[in-house]
């Protein structure tokens, strides 16, 4: 039971429930006011925070749309890679950031079905994740009693754009099947959240199981080249 | 500079009324083209970083809707005030993170704290799944501070009607949050 539960609970009047549930309501409501106003300062003013600057990315979905994918696929390589010859930037770690982020990834949406508290969680938890929310996300994909395999993928990667590498490592592992219709997604997740986590000779491993054709070949062989020319100092122990 | 952000009396009137009817477009247009200039006078004089300029010019705009809603600011000089709470905020934030010796109210248990982030983020995703007139009907009460009187004359109801709502409104919104923690 949290806070306000008890609160709410203990009430015995009207005018006591509305007391209880007053002042966190008016926070919620002040909170929404703030994310409007964030918004308008930063389209109407150009005033961003600096943590948080958004950046213009292209929207795809995973999965369901490959054909889509494909395309923003090939348009983002080939901005990156007119980005990599022309600046040379050499982390790979720098590199692996910008792959991640360089096209918005949405959840493809919620399947009919019945609209039980679980369906409520999961539509939810599909809400925060293309809000970019994904603290959030995780919370809920988390919620979820009988996840399915894309619950979990959705979850890892929640795990993954929230800086929570090594959740995200685990359940990609966890996800990790023959069969997984996740596979080439997950390779290359995997492999990125590696060199996030400064693991660099499992994300060069991973690296090398993306097969040509498949998804990402190209920016998993310019990661490779990076890694394996730049010569990092490596401080996990496992790197040693 | 103008003393208030170019606000004449009957104009600051007409903020006023806006905003005790949760109607918020005017105080916007004013303080978020004055908030960037709010950020340069916190940083030029107290030497804070952007996103802590950011925050607490933020915070006061927050605050000073709620003021001014409560009938607690008046007309006179808007941006002194203005500027004095947000470099108030502003030296509060900065304080917080100056090591101090450790002193017995740290220590002591704070009654006032009543509710926590969990409760505020379950709350905001119970208020999505609350219908629309619930949730006018609880922004005009509770966020625009208006009698229960002015609402049942806006929405052409009777006082005890709409005080009836109110009271099944909140019942329903606990409903759903309750529904959203119990599986936690």
């Amino acid at each position: 039971m949290t806070h306000l539960d008890k609160k709410y609970d203990r009430a015995s009047s009207p005018e006591e429930r509305e007391k209880a549930v007053k002042p966190v309501l008016k926070i919620v409501l002040d909170r929404q006011l703030q994310d409007t106003w964030t918004k308008k300062l930063s389209s109407q003013y150009g005033i961003t925070r600096n943590r948080m600057t958004p950046q213009k990315r292209k929207v795809f979905s995973l999965g369901r749309t490959r054909r889509i994918l494909a395309i923003a696929a090939s348009i983002t390589l080939f901005f990156l890679v007119g980005r990599v010859v022309l600046f040379s930037p050499s982390d790979p770690k720098q590199i692996a950031e910008e792959y991640l982020h360089a096209r918005e990834v949405l959840h493809p949406g919620l399947v009919k079905g019945v609209a039980d508290i679980q369906y409520q969680f999961r539509g939810q938890a599909i809400k925060f994740f293309d809000e970019k929310k994904y603290e959030d996300a995780a919370l809920y994909f988390r919620k979820i009693e009988n996840q399915t395999s894309e619950d979990k993928f959705y979850l890892s990667l929640s795990y993954l754009f929230d800086g929570q590498y090594e959740e995200a490592i685990d359940l990609l592992n966890a996800l990790k099947t023959p069969n997984s219709s996740f596979r080439e997604e997950i390779n290359w997740y995997i492999s990125v959240a590696y060199i996030l986590n400064d693991q660099s000779s499992k994300a060069l491993s991973s690296l090398h199981k993306i097969r040509k054709g498949e998804w990402n070949y190209s920016e998993s062989q310019n990661l490779i080249s990076l890694m394996t020319t730049t010569k990092r100092k490596l401080k996990k122990p496992e790197d040693l | 500079m103008n003393k208030n952000f170019g606000l004449s009396t009957v104009e600051f009137d007409d903020l006023v009324n806006e905003l005790r009817h949760d109607n918020n477009e005017l105080f916007e247009k004013i303080f978020l083209s004055h908030f960037g200039d709010s950020m340069t006078f916190l940083k030029r004089n107290y030497k804070s970083t952007h996103d802590d300029a950011y925050d607490a010019v933020m915070d006061t705009m927050i605050e000073f809707r709620q003021r001014i809603i409560e009938g607690k600011i008046y007309y006179g000089n808007l941006r002194y005030l203005f500027t004095k709470m947000a470099t108030q905020k502003y030296m509060r934030q900065a304080n917080s993170y100056k090591s101090r010796p450790i002193v017995e109210s740290d220590i002591t248990t704070v009654n006032h704290i009543e509710y926590n982030e969990e409760d505020i983020k379950t709350l905001a995703i119970s208020w999505e799944y609350l219908g629309e007139e619930c949730q006018t009907l609880l922004k005009l009460h509770i966020h625009a501070n208006m009698k229960l009187v002015e609402i049942a004359e806006q929405m052409d109801r009777s006082p005890a009607t709409i005080r009836k709502k109110k009271e099944r409104c909140i019942k329903k919104l606990m409903q759903i949050f309750k529904k959203h923690n119990k599986t936690e």
